[in-house]
């Protein structure tokens, strides 16, 4: 017998890789910081759908990977904060958040 | 019933995903994501993760979503809000995103890949508990990543930055009109 869609791990994890696409997606199509940043977060959501999916089919001892989702969640803030404040530094000096523009950095 | 909701979820949390990857419009992206955001806190729900789904919505909807929708619109000349966001080399990025799907499809339809049933039940008691026993100490670091983050946060915004930044600026340009 086939198990219920909701009861079948697989779905929730191709659930996971297809918001992990997408973010990468984002992340290599956006010219714009903030939508760059946008799919970070999403990238970051589809790590903690795998670590919550992984430890909920599993019978015994399944919290630490509710632990580990909640420190990616609390990273993911702080990594928007910062990112964000260095965004407004840079966009206070150079008036631009487009990534084609701000080529000064020399590597 | 289960899997309808199931699947209305999933529809709604890829909806706002491809609203964040394909919007012209940097607040439609953003409001995409707050779709996909609170949509995945319902996913955590039918994992029986009751504490991460609250703590996704307090922390991403509450917090995340709010600050970047200020540094949207604090970083966007009024008006060009709804056409700031293009994007280039959409086809090779494609192209990458559905090898990256069709991988794990193919690694996920190998037999012996098996699971045990779930279970449902409250977990707060276990996550407070293992937060101050066993991870006590990433728990601490992150409190201290914390104030960190306060204190850079306000560091890299104050003022004197800037404005010193500004007069370098204009005494370049003032000497750029007089040559």
């Amino acid at each position: 017998m086939i198990p219920a869609l909701s009861e079948n791990p697989q779905s929730y994890l191709i659930l996971g890789a297809i918001v992990f696409a997408l973010g990468f997606f984002t992340v290599l199509t956006r010219k714009n910081i903030i939508g760059i940043l946008m799919g970070i977060e999403l990238m970051l959501n589809s790590a903690g759908i795998n670590f919550v999916t992984f430890a909920h089919f599993r019978n015994e001892n399944h919290l630490p990977g509710h632990v580990f989702t909640i420190f990616i969640i609390v990273l993911a803030a702080a990594e928007t904060v910062v990112a964000l404040s260095i965004l407004l530094a840079i966009f206070q000096q150079r008036r631009t958040v487009m990534t084609d523009e701000l080529k000064e950095l020399k590597g | 019933m289960k899997d309808v909701i199931f699947l209305a979820i999933c529809t709604l949390v890829v909806g706002g995903g491809l609203v964040t990857a394909l919007s012209a419009s940097v607040i439609n992206a953003a409001l995409g994501l707050l779709l996909s955001l609170v949509s995945i806190a319902g996913v955590y729900v039918y994992l029986s993760a009751d504490f991460v789904a609250m703590s996704q919505i307090l922390i991403y909807v509450g917090g995340v979503m709010v600050v970047l929708l200020f540094s949207i619109m604090l970083t966007s000349a009024s008006g060009t809000v709804f056409t700031n966001n293009p994007y280039l080399g959409t086809i090779p990025a494609g192209l990458f995103t559905m090898l990256f799907i069709g991988l794990v499809v193919n690694i996920l339809d190998r037999p012996g890949f098996s699971f045990e049933a779930g279970t449902y039940g409250p977990t707060t008691r276990g996550i407070g508990n293992l937060l101050l026993k066993d991870y006590i100490l990433p728990f601490e670091l992150v409190s201290v990543l914390i104030v960190v983050i306060l204190i850079g946060g306000a560091v890299m915004l104050r003022k004197e930055l800037v404005v010193r930044h500004h007069v370098v600026v204009s005494q370049e340009e003032n000497k750029k009109e007089n040559v």
